[in-house]
């Protein structure tokens, strides 16, 4: 049988097996043997066991007095209904909320990207490119200039042949 | 269940009596707070109740009744992070008093510093950490509860115990 070795990533992940009492017997002597090897692993399966045993401890809050009747009068006035429908309504608002404001962007206020409004870059060497290149075309987006699509179709059918 | 689902309402208050406890724990750590916790602790059972019929025998009543409440606190989570943005990660814990403590005065000061660190643990890291330790569920329990993964459960677990260790690392070792 080969030799099997493990990295502390591989251990930390066996080492909550371990404390959850899920681990393999495999996974649980190879854990051992990375144990004798890695004081940083040894550390963190101790920390874990501690944080473990306290954390199962934690404070139990004070219970609410009356809950019963209390959850007996929601279930009467049917307020637990109107309740739930209130808290949560504002999930059910936000969508219909966008969608209007979002119409009312597009129909009312200015289109902002009409290529008129579009700025030219102000770069010297850009305009000896452009007298060199007359027909080159402009990205809207970028504003970098490129060659119109049919240069490239008539460089590659170049190529080809 | 059945004797509740029969109408019988002596079911619904031993179900109440039995689940209030675990459940309010569950809320009050999701939630952060107790006002908010009992209002959800309210509507769960008041959910019990109106979906009775709905409840599935072959599944666990246990697991049935900390689905609802898990889903409402969740609910509640979003609805409250959509207001409020509070990182709940990147936070280093520091032990307050820095002179070596009494061994059960450093002992409180790690149950609270853990409370305080399990309160940031991210909340999909923070619920599976607190039904597995708090409630002692088994991985298939918790992954029937949230409707995830076992490998998601067992790897959110990790992460949250990796997450205490680096928040608490200087606590811990004051205290050891």
């Amino acid at each position: 049988m080969g030799r099997v070795e493990m990295n502390c990533t591989k251990a930390l992940k066996i080492v909550s097996l371990v404390i959850d009492g899920e681990a393999t017997e495999f996974q649980r002597r190879l854990l051992d043997f990375h144990l004798l090897g890695c004081s940083s692993c040894r550390k963190a399966i101790r920390m874990s066991r501690d944080i473990s045993k306290i954390a199962g401890n934690l404070s139990a809050p004070m219970l609410p007095v009356n809950l019963e009747n209390d959850v007996r009068d929601m279930l009467r006035t049917r307020t637990d209904i109107k309740q739930s429908e209130h808290r949560f309504r504002g999930a059910f608002l936000t969508i219909p909320a966008a969608a209007a404001l979002l119409i009312f962007a597009f129909t009312f206020l200015p289109h902002s990207s009409c290529p008129e409004s579009i700025t030219e870059p102000q770069n010297i060497g850009m305009t000896v490119f452009e007298s060199k290149n007359s027909d080159m075309q402009m990205s809207l987006k970028s504003g970098i200039r490129t060659a119109p699509l049919s240069e490239y179709s008539r460089q590659a059918s170049l190529i080809s042949f | 269940m059945i004797d509740l689902c029969k109408g019988d309402e002596d079911a619904f208050s031993e179900v109440i009596r039995r689940f209030q406890a675990p459940i309010f724990s569950l809320l009050i750590r999701m939630l952060g707070n107790e006002e908010d916790a009992q209002e959800m602790l309210q509507l769960t059972f008041c959910r019990v109740y109106r979906y009775k019929d709905k409840f599935d025998p072959e599944r666990k009543l246990v697991n049935w009744i900390f689905t609802i409440a898990s889903n409402l606190a969740k609910k509640e989570w979003r609805r409250r992070s959509r207001w409020v943005n509070v990182p709940l990660e990147h936070v280093n814990l520091t032990s307050s008093g820095k002179t070596a403590p009494h061994y059960n005065a450093g002992r409180i000061e790690l149950k609270a510093s853990i409370e305080e660190a399990v309160d940031r643990l991210a909340p999909h890291y923070r619920e599976p950490f607190i039904l597995r330790e708090q409630e002692q569920m088994s991985y298939e329990d918790i992954s029937d509860i949230l409707n995830i993964r076992l490998g998601t459960v067992k790897s959110r677990i990790n992460r949250a115990r990796a997450k205490l260790r680096e928040l608490l690392d200087e606590v811990w070792e004051e205290w050891k």
